[in-house]
């Protein structure tokens, strides 16, 4: 038992930091709060029943985010099965507007919080938007910050293949955010 | 290096994973060509938006809390759940439905019938937490109203607004140390005819379910629901509120909003 108790403290250790990207990443996948949630519980509860499995604690976040990743897969009738604009549109209505802040400098003004909140709303857009081969890899490698290694483990595809899906859902990107993003001076 | 090929590399270059001699060269190619160099700036730009998007989407409150701990008490639980959960979805089990919701009316029934002294609210939120008997028969958990409501404003460094306003007809019926959450202060009241208990915790209790964010005046408060009775929960300085009750979740609001 005690045994038991001192795994749950490690797994927990290794868990907490994560939580952010966790949930994030399974907005990503269901594109639903609520689903995320859901999402999220399971993938958790599996790991934590696998923990031993994993050899190489130090590559815990790629194969945490495997683990979720399989759970959707597994279920994605499931973590499907409702709408998504109209919950997300519900998330973004309800958090802090200062957050948009970093986005276009800090001049005020009601214009400016406008641009901020459009501008916000089209890459959060363009980034659900993208396939998912492209989407997961681009927000696992840009939106959280796992080097190309990582997200090559998280998704179980070799690194060339990231790096190539990654270049192509940047170019995507870029592509769908012109004249929303301002162009930088020389 | 021309600009197709500057180009082709030039997500390597802004994640810094180019090779040391094509690094140089790529540098040199941007300081001399303002269009490869606008290109990198948007790009970079981009990619600095896309990093921002994790501040943008915080954790759920409560999300963490209810992960771990049905690691560390609910796992067969929970399992148990999923699979009644996929034994609906499967058959689609209307009668099996209809038979939940008829047992679930009874038992609602059965504990308003038998609260006896206990209030029903109270008795809801106790047995949730398995600390009904824990109240019922220790002595050293039957404190004074004052003495809760002291440790309880003590936990927020701000007083407990009462009564309210003419008329509104809030008043305290008891206080309690409850040992959910450690051993953190609860009232009850009664307000025309319904009743509210406050809790004061550090955390919220896993079994909470999800929260909805709402905003009144400069306070937030998350609002749930658990078998029919409203939860609200706010910020209170360090300590967490938290309100259980039979009344309407707007009214709730409005009593809370000004108790605290």
């Amino acid at each position: 038992m005690l045994e038991s108790a001192h795994k749950g403290d490690r797994f927990e250790q290794e868990l907490r930091p994560l939580m952010g990207t966790t949930y994030r990443y399974a907005l990503r996948l269901t594109k639903n709060p609520d689903l995320a949630q859901d999402l999220v519980q399971d993938a958790c509860l599996k790991a934590f029943q696998r923990w031993g499995d994993l050899r190489e604690k130090d590559k815990f976040r790629p194969w945490f985010l495997r683990i979720l990743y399989n759970t959707f897969i597994d279920e994605r009738r499931r973590f499907s099965r409702r709408g998504e604009s109209s919950s997300l549109d519900e998330r973004f209505a309800h958090e802090d507007s200062k957050h948009g802040e970093k986005l276009m400098g800090t001049i005020p003004g009601p214009e400016q919080e406008l641009l901020k909140k459009e501008l916000r709303g089209k890459i959060r857009d363009a980034l659900d938007d993208l396939p998912e081969q492209y989407r997961l890899p681009v927000f696992l490698a840009y939106g959280e910050g796992l080097s190309y290694e990582e997200v090559a483990a998280a998704l179980d595809c070799p690194v060339g293949t990231i790096m190539s899906r990654l270049f192509r859902g940047r170019k995507i990107l870029r592509k769908r955010l012109a004249g929303y993003v301002p162009v930088p001076a020389q | 290096m021309n600009c197709q090929e500057v180009r082709s590399f030039i997500y390597q270059f802004i994640d810094g994973i180019t090779k040391p001699e094509q690094t140089a060269v790529i540098q040199s190619h941007l300081q001399a060509c303002p269009g490869c160099r606008r290109e990198y700036r948007l790009e970079r730009d981009i990619g600095a938006r896309l990093k921002d998007t994790s501040t943008w989407e915080p954790l759920p409150f409560g999300l963490e809390t209810r992960v771990i701990s049905s690691l560390h008490s609910g796992k067969q639980e929970n399992h148990s759940l999923r699979q009644i959960w996929q034994f609906f979805s499967r058959q689609q089990a209307w009668v099996a439905v209809a038979g939940i919701v008829l047992l679930a009316l009874g038992l609602t029934l059965n504990l308003t019938r038998n609260s006896g002294q206990v209030y029903p609210l109270l008795e809801h939120v106790l047995r949730d937490h398995n600390v009904l008997n824990l109240v019922r028969g220790s002595a050293d958990l039957a404190v004074s109203v004052a003495e809760v409501r002291t440790s309880m404003e003590s936990a927020w460094g701000s007083k407990l607004i009462l009564p309210v306003q003419p008329g509104a007809g809030l008043e305290i019926v008891g206080g309690r140390f409850c040992r959910f959450g450690g051993k953190t202060p609860m009232l009850v009241f009664k307000s025309n005819g319904h009743q509210l208990s406050l809790h004061v915790m550090k955390e919220i209790p896993g079994s909470m379910g999800k929260f909805t964010m709402v905003k009144r005046g400069t306070k937030t408060f998350y609002t749930s629901s658990v078998d029919g009775y409203q939860v609200l929960m706010t910020r209170q300085g360090e300590a967490l509120s938290l309100f259980f009750s039979d009344m309407p979740g707007k009214d709730l609001l409005k009593v809370a909003s000004q108790i605290l």
